[in-house]
């Protein structure tokens, strides 16, 4: 079995650029794949913020309308399972991030209390109980504060810059994103096992208990376990060096 | 899903792997569905069901 692959022009360092800078778009297409694909990369990180996620949402659905108006005028794009799997990367690792950091450094604040104390009561009770009460504020649950501080100053940036540069169809950003990914696939196994282990004090006291964390915490986060596979056969020639 | 599924895999993906690789994108897709979904509604959701604190 083989593939004739055309690789994509969304990329630094294209044919006909400057070495190792961006390629200039030179047609109408092109200008309207670089919007669209710019609005997507804002759209998936404002998304994944959870506070601003409905401003998010309708800017990354542009962006992907841009970028189908740009195919179907000419342009050559990225393939689009590329596009799709960098954007759950981009999504996953904003909420990790993004929203997770509100509890970090802005637990004081209005917004800060209503969306984690709000989540606690609906979905992972050590949210609401307790809450800002520990060493360095936010949750006072010491494993997931472990954890928080984990995913906030090393994997999730990590991760966000590997999905970046996987956008790009560079060979970096898929190298980074399968380390990023091995790392958060630990986390989340760490993870698991600390929320299973205070299960009667966290999901015992929410609204939605043990469903909460499927549809929360359980589900979105099991992300790597499809995607690693995926990154191992992706056809690695996609993405220049 | 056609335009999804893609020329993707690795050439020398052997055949049940290329059916694996097809199904992780569909996973992903609704993966990505699901976090755009939660990242736009979970704290309208959150705040009109408990308030402000």
């Amino acid at each position: 079995m083989s593939f004739t692959i055309e690789r994509p022009r969304l990329r630094r360092g294209a044919p006909g650029g400057a070495p190792g800078g961006p390629s200039a778009p030179t047609t109408v297409a092109e200008q309207l794949a670089q919007r669209g694909d710019k609005l997507f990369f804002i759209g998936c990180l404002v998304c994944g913020t959870w506070i601003l996620g409905l401003i998010g949402a309708p800017i990354l659905i542009y962006g992907l309308y841009l970028l189908r108006q740009a195919e179907k005028q000419g342009a050559s794009i990225r393939p689009w399972s590329i596009t799709i799997v960098g954007g759950l990367l981009l999504v996953d690792a904003s909420v990790n991030f993004m929203a997770w950091s509100l509890d970090m450094f802005a637990h004081n604040t209005a917004i800060g209390r209503t969306l984690w104390i709000d989540y606690g009561r609906m979905v992972d009770g050590g949210y609401a109980n307790f809450y800002n009460t520990g060493a360095v504020g936010g949750v006072s649950v010491t494993p997931e504060k472990a954890i928080q501080f984990a995913s906030c100053w090393l994997v999730m940036p990590m991760k966000i810059a590997g999905a970046w540069y996987l956008l790009k169809m560079r060979r970096t950003g898929l190298q980074w994103s399968i380390l990023a990914n091995w790392l958060y696939f630990c986390l989340w196994a760490s993870y698991t096992v600390a929320m299973s282990l205070d299960f009667p004090v966290r999901f015992g006291s929410s609204s939605l208990g043990v469903l909460g964390f499927w549809l929360i915490g359980g589900i979105p986060f099991t992300g790597p376990v499809v995607v690693l596979p995926f990154l191992y056969t992706v056809n690695k020639e996609l993405f220049t060096e | 899903m056609s335009a999804i599924d893609g020329p993707s895999q690795h050439p020398e993906t052997p055949p049940e792997f290329a059916v694996l690789h097809k199904w992780l994108i569909r996973v992903c897709v609704f993966f990505f569905v699901w976090l755009v979904a939660e990242g736009a509604g979970l704290v309208p959701y959150l705040i009109a069901h408990y308030g402000w604190w």
